[in-house]
């Protein structure tokens, strides 16, 4: 993993480059053969995530650190975690798709991700409306 | 999963782009999509390999499975 | 690292190497069809005005038809010349059954050469000479349609098979 590499200051150096580079190679592709430069697109967004992904990860340990601390229940986290992933993901590839022109399939994509979020948050809404209700009798 | 991986899609690209545009002229029109479409294919193969890399990582770093 | 570097190498030359030949057949086959015009040509002027014996008009032509279709024709000659019976147009057609493997002519060339051979030296002479006139206006025909082929395909064949050979290498890396 590049991360454990460099840090910081090095790391956006590293990501910077690598984004004008695709950048470049995907504008020298798209004249002549727009889908290969879409799917160069797709890998060069994959890598820039994936390069984060380690940091993100440190964020998310330091997250639970701080749930456990502060004594919240476990379940809720992991709720609160996925919904972060399937935000990351939905958001990743909606982003692809309206780069490729794909706007509509890009909005259902979102609102796909949207709704999955809906459905995990709802054991959190109860839990905060359960609260609520107890803290008005 | 480094930049050499960009290097071979944006490769094949542009020697897919380039065969395709000299069986173009050649008038070899249907060759030249042939060459065309497997190039996308070979790239689709790579890129989907890392897409499904990318998922399970971010499955495993938001314990989402 | 050497090693991949040397495989590297050799997975781009085998099918650039592919494509030249290809490039080269068509690069060859006008030649060899103006070698045959021009063995013709003499062939003709050897029957109409020389009414040489048949072997030495062949091994005449054959000085004139270049490289390929001089090997045939002088081929052709050393047959007839070896006896056993066989016509001309058996001796010709021997030899460039024997040859084909090295000539880069299309079935429809053959086909040209193969409806004059058996009229050689088995007709009066107007017939062959007409025969031989027509051969050579078909040729001629032939010999445009392959220049043609060649300003299309000869470098069109060179570099699908240098792309193919790197972009081989692009995959397997």
């Amino acid at each position: 993993m590049p991360a454990a590499r460099g840090e910081g200051p090095v790391e956006i150096v590293q990501i910077v480059g690598l984004g004008l580079l695709a950048g470049m190679l995907i504008s020298l592709l798209r004249q002549h053969k727009p889908e290969l430069a879409m799917q160069l697109s797709i890998a060069a967004g994959v890598m820039l995530f994936v390069l984060m992904m380690a940091k993100v990860l440190r964020v998310v340990e330091v997250m639970q650190s701080l749930a456990t601390r502060a004594a919240l229940e476990q379940a809720h986290m992991d709720t609160v975690l996925k919904i972060i992933g399937i935000a990351y993901i939905a958001d990743f590839g909606a982003q692809v798709l309206s780069d490729a022109g794909e706007k509509a399939v890009a909005t259902k994509v979102e609102m796909a991700g949207k709704i999955i979020i809906m459905l995990l948050a709802v054991p959190i809404i109860l839990g905060v409306l359960d609260a609520i209700l107890k803290l008005l009798e | 999963m480094d930049v050499q991986l960009l290097f071979r899609i944006a490769g094949v690209g542009i020697i897919v782009a380039v065969m395709a545009t000299v069986l173009k002229q050649a008038g070899k029109d249907e060759q030249g999509q042939m060459v065309t479409l497997v190039g996308v294919l070979v790239v689709l193969m790579m890129v989907v390999t890392l897409l499904g890399k990318f998922f399970n990582l971010v499955k495993a770093t938001f314990g989402m499975y | 690292m050497t090693l991949k570097l040397v495989g590297a190498a050799l997975t781009v030359l085998a099918p650039s190497w592919i494509g030249f030949q290809i490039a080269a057949r068509y690069g060859r086959r006008p030649v060899e069809l103006r070698g045959f015009q021009n063995g013709l040509a003499v062939l003709v002027t050897e029957v109409e005005y020389g009414a040489t014996p048949m072997p030495d008009a062949l091994r005449s032509a054959a000085r004139a038809a270049g490289p390929v279709a001089g090997a045939i024709l002088a081929d052709a000659a050393r047959r007839l010349e070896a006896g056993g019976g066989i016509t001309p147009g058996e001796a010709l057609s021997d030899a460039l059954a024997e040859h084909r493997g090295s000539v880069c002519l299309t079935p429809a060339d053959e086909e040209i050469l193969a409806a004059l051979f058996p009229v050689l030296g088995a007709s009066d002479r107007h017939d062959q000479v007409r025969h031989l006139r027509l051969a050579l206006d078909r040729l001629a025909a032939a010999e445009a349609e392959a220049a043609d082929e060649r300003r299309r395909y000869e470098r069109m064949y060179r570099y699908v098979g240098v792309l193919s050979g790197l972009a081989l290498v692009l995959i397997l890396m």
